[in-house]
């Protein structure tokens, strides 16, 4: 097209533009169109598939088939990974023994063979650490619910949850002393993850010894391993406190009240453990004192109801000799377990000296010995609240012999 | 492609039935379409009824469009203007008689519409485009006036986008050889 012609259409347009309705007309016009679709139409909302939708924001043609491929890519990407990302977090949920739980672990062993390619180099043990603790935290939460369900199908999957704890607690420690070959940055922040998680997993453990039942043969040793656990899982909490200090450089970077206040919560928890063993002993005390008196109860009846003078003697016999065991089983396990707690709070208070002299690395070395001393006193207190329960159940049992004795149906006639 | 905000003003009128977003698309192009119309008839009056019946029917049409397959509102608007000035012009065929008050009212309109012709250049323009036939007039008044794409006026006129390039060359040309006579 000529120039002069291009510049003559220029003009037109320009001037067309000129040519505008009258603006009263539009707004009437327009009032008066949507009343009139507003009464004309029936306004259900109109249902579109996804490929509709799809045509109508990228439409079929040459230029927009790279994105439509893109997008429908996308679309596929996304919804696969949506229905794994539910169901990886549906199982995250899961308990020991669920269908889902596989897919669980399964999830956190990915997750630490990622950690491995992609974290940084000079992180990729302290990265490790933190998935452990965070799994052993997981684990622990898990026993916790497991036992607090109270049925026999979840109190099978105990033991190993808490071996599988017991375990990755072991792999995070392992992997804290690797960190401290790392950067240092790294060993700070690790730390107080670590010594939050401890912390964490501690009063899970409490609640857990707490709800299992010592007369239960299974629930003791569950007991038992759960004492063995919290000792590693303290241990971690100091070790992670230790590489602190020992590392110079972040030693001397952080806060040195920030570090006291870590061994402090520490120490108040082994200090917790003690006053929870004191409590157990005493309970145990009242126990046996019921035992007896229940026994001295029970024989009156069989007094009362028996006629014959030789089944009567017999009954106070039995009696006699229970309660002595008990008595005498008692007293001797709780002294046990009364000094071993004695010893403990000794060394609570030595560490709590050390601490308030701020000598932390000696109050963190104490500590250390005080968590396996704490550990082998609740390990007597178990041990002496199975004796005692042993003792009085075979009483019991002895005294219901001794009912059916002296309440022969053949003597009360 | 049509902007993004009329593609969300469409997707609202087609899904939910929202006359708001059709008052906000009718305010876009009513000015477009008037003059489109108005070039055409000649007619405020005519415009003014042409024009509304354009909107109702293109409201008609994005609802019972399925699939949601409308790919350019202004192309949708053109064209249904442009089969409501064909039927516009049949019925003026069919109804000859024309009163005298409407001749009057379409001489002044006349008037007006050559009075913006400022230039002589542009005038004289006007009445050359006035003499090609209605497909040249068609797609060069889409093109030059409206400023739409090849594509679109291929839409509104129901041919290729070829086809459009070939009628731009030729109407263009026609234009010339008519100046030069």
């Amino acid at each position: 097209m000529s120039k002069e012609f291009k510049k003559q259409f220029e003009q037109l347009s320009k001037m067309s533009e000129y040519i505008r309705p009258d603006q009263a007309w539009v707004a009437l016009n327009k009032q008066k169109m949507l009343r009139q679709i507003q009464n004309s139409t029936a306004f259900e909302k109109k249902e579109t598939s996804w490929m509709e939708t799809l045509e109508f924001w990228i439409p079929k043609n040459r230029l927009m088939a790279p994105l439509r491929i893109a997008v429908i890519l996308f679309i596929i990407v996304g919804m696969t990974a949506g229905s794994w990302i539910a169901g990886v977090s549906a199982s995250s949920s899961s308990l020991p023994g669920e269908v889902l739980y596989r897919v669980k672990i399964a999830t956190e062993n990915t997750q630490l063979a990622l950690s491995d390619t992609l974290s940084a180099s000079d992180a990729k043990a302290s990265t490790k650490a933190k998935l452990q603790m965070q799994f052993a935290a997981r684990r622990s939460k898990e026993v916790k619910q497991l036992v607090e369900q109270n049925k026999p199908e979840s109190s099978a999957h105990v033991p190993a949850t808490i071996q599988k704890l017991k375990e990755t607690m072991q792999d995070a420690q392992g992997n804290l002393q690797e960190a401290k070959k790392e950067n240092s940055q790294h060993v700070i922040t690790l730390a107080k993850s670590i010594t939050e998680t401890t912390s964490a997993i501690s009063e899970d453990l409490k609640e857990i010894t707490k709800q299992s039942n010592t007369e239960n043969v299974q629930d003791v040793q569950i007991v038992k391993d759960v004492v063995e656990t919290g000792k590693i899982v303290n241990d971690t909490g100091l070790q992670a406190i230790e590489a602190v200090l020992e590392d110079k450089v972040v030693s001397e970077a952080s806060n040195p009240q920030e570090i006291k206040d870590l061994v402090q919560e520490k120490v108040d928890i082994l200090v917790k453990n003690i006053e929870d063993s004191r409590v157990t002993v005493e309970q145990v005390k009242q126990l046996s004192a019921v035992a007896t008196s229940t026994l001295e109860v029970q024989i009156t009846p069989a007094i009362v109801t028996s006629s014959s003078a030789p089944i009567l003697s017999t009954d106070i016999k039995i009696s006699t000799s229970t309660a002595t065991t008990v008595d005498s089983v008692s007293s001797e396990e709780v002294k046990k377990a009364g000094d071993s707690i004695k010893k403990a709070d000794q060394m609570a208070g030595e560490v709590k000296e050390l601490l308030s002299g701020n000598q932390v690395k000696e109050a963190l070395q104490k500590a250390k010995t005080l968590n396996n001393l704490t550990t082998e006193t609740q390990q007597v207190v178990v041990d002496t609240k199975t004796k005692v329960n042993a003792a009085i159940t075979p009483t019991l049992t002895t005294t219901s012999t001794v009912q059916i004795n002296g309440l022969a149906p053949s003597t009360i006639k | 492609m049509q902007p993004l905000n009329e593609k969300i003003l469409i997707y609202k009128i087609i899904t939910k039935r929202d006359t708001e977003s059709y008052g906000q698309l009718y305010d876009l192009y009513v000015e477009k379409i008037y003059r489109f119309i108005y070039f055409k008839v000649q007619s405020k009056e005519d415009a003014e009824d042409i024009t509304s019946e354009v909107f109702l029917k293109a409201w008609q049409y994005i609802i019972d469009k399925s699939p949601l397959a409308i790919e350019s509102i202004s192309g949708l608007l053109f064209s249904i203007a442009r089969n409501a000035i064909i039927d516009w012009y049949r019925q003026k065929a069919k109804k000859p008689v024309v009163s005298i008050e409407l001749i009057t009212e379409i001489a002044s309109e006349k008037n007006e519409l050559e009075a913006l012709a400022s230039t002589q250049e542009v005038n004289q323009m006007l009445e050359l485009i006035k003499k090609l036939k209605q497909d040249y007039q068609e797609v060069l008044l889409l093109k030059y006036i409206e400023g739409l794409k090849v594509a679109e006026i291929a839409k509104v006129i129901g041919k290729s986008s070829i086809n459009v390039r070939v009628l731009i060359h030729r109407a263009t040309k026609k234009l010339k050889d008519l100046s030069e006579e």
